[in-house]
């Protein structure tokens, strides 16, 4: 079963049942506005709706009401040598959740560029202090240079 | 959702985490254990693909990249180790691997490849469309000339590093006369040194004592 190489199903046999999934999934912010209980989600090609469907419920223990999925072409891109990359393909599954469940999409990054413009505010004010205090020894002498003095 | 991380990391430049699980310490585990640990796992790097893919949506540097590498070192050894389970299991009641079976066959080229086996609903005998895809009908005249070109180039490609070994070989016997040859032989062992060292050119230029 770890070999990832299962018997092929012949119709009346006990269902597949996968002990080690390697699917993967990520949740992605939707490039156009969804209604409050849809989330969308990349995956891994080979999953199908009903896999989608069971490793929300069984694994993340996420109420599924509906599952929408297509396989995205990835991109294709020409390189300044001149030959031709292709990004992976990708499963893009739109999920609705049950009644009264909805999903935002959390801000990670906005605290983060706010943090870091706190920062680099701060050092542009510590570099004009300096800068005056670099200046001001030669404030008696103007139009000579600031390496002049010592 | 669990597909994100703690809020705590959201703003950090650096995510300090532990290493990656070894087999060694894997194998003392029971299959329950090892099977709660592979969600786990499974669940983390979710976790980890989401947060990179937000954070290189939004142009901003993923904090600590190598948490996701650790994770997957993880799962593969974790997969090893079952993987050695289920062979240990089927050598002891069946006699066989287990495995994937598989054989060396020779492609239309001419080269040999592993083929990987996979059941098949209907067998190969009754199978017309896939006899007329096999391509059986690839010249072997052209095939035998290929691969006699393609040895020559592993040939070549052979030699020129023997000799180019042999060459550096010379250059280290004339500057260095009185290095380990053991440990020379040991780093070049298709030089033959007894008979490289009386060359003229792994001779230097002093008296020989």
């Amino acid at each position: 079963m770890s070999t990832r190489w299962y018997p092929i199903y012949q119709k009346g046999n006990p269902q597949l049942r996968v002990f080690l999934p390697n699917f993967w999934m990520k949740i992605v912010r939707p490039q156009v506005k969804q209604p409050a209980n849809m989330v969308k989600f990349i995956t891994s090609v080979q999953m199908t709706d009903y896999d989608i469907k069971n490793y929300l419920e069984k694994i993340y223990k996420v109420p599924v009401a509906n599952v929408r999925s297509e396989i995205v072409e990835g991109e294709l891109k020409r390189s300044k040598l001149g030959y031709i990359i292709k990004d992976d393909d990708y499963r893009a599954a739109y999920i609705t959740l049950k009644k009264g469940e909805t999903f935002k999409f959390p801000d990670i990054c906005e605290e983060k560029q706010k943090k870091d413009e706190s920062d680099f505010k701060k050092a542009q004010e510590q570099a004009k202090v300096s800068y005056e205090a670099f200046t001001s020894r030669n404030k008696k002498r103007p139009g000579v240079p600031g390496w002049f003095s010592f | 959702m669990q597909f994100f991380d703690e809020k705590d990391n959201w703003e950090r430049d650096e995510v300090r985490v532990g290493r990656a699980w070894r087999i060694p310490e894997l194998r003392i585990k029971s299959n329950d254990d090892l099977h709660k640990l592979w969600f786990v796992l499974l669940k983390e790097r979710n976790m980890l693909m989401t947060m990179e893919h937000e954070y290189k949506q939004k142009f901003e540097p993923f904090p600590s990249p190598e948490r996701l590498d650790k994770v997957n070192e993880s799962m593969v050894n974790l997969e090893e180790v079952v993987r050695e389970r289920n062979r240990a299991y089927f050598e002891l009641e069946t006699g066989e691997t287990g495995e994937r079976p598989g054989r060396l066959t020779p492609n239309a080229l001419g080269m040999n490849y592993w083929y990987k086996a996979s059941e098949h609903v209907v067998p190969p005998h009754a199978n017309g469309t896939w006899w007329r895809q096999k391509h059986l009908w690839y010249d072997r005249k052209e095939c035998a000339q290929f691969l006699t070109y393609y040895r020559e180039k592993l040939f070549l490609a052979k030699r020129k590093q023997r000799i180019r070994d042999r060459n550096h070989v010379l250059g280290l016997l004339r500057r260095f006369p009185d290095m380990d040859m053991e440990a020379l032989k040991e780093q070049y062992p298709t030089v033959d040194i007894e008979r490289v060292k009386r060359w003229k050119k792994a001779t230097g230029h002093f008296v020989p004592k």
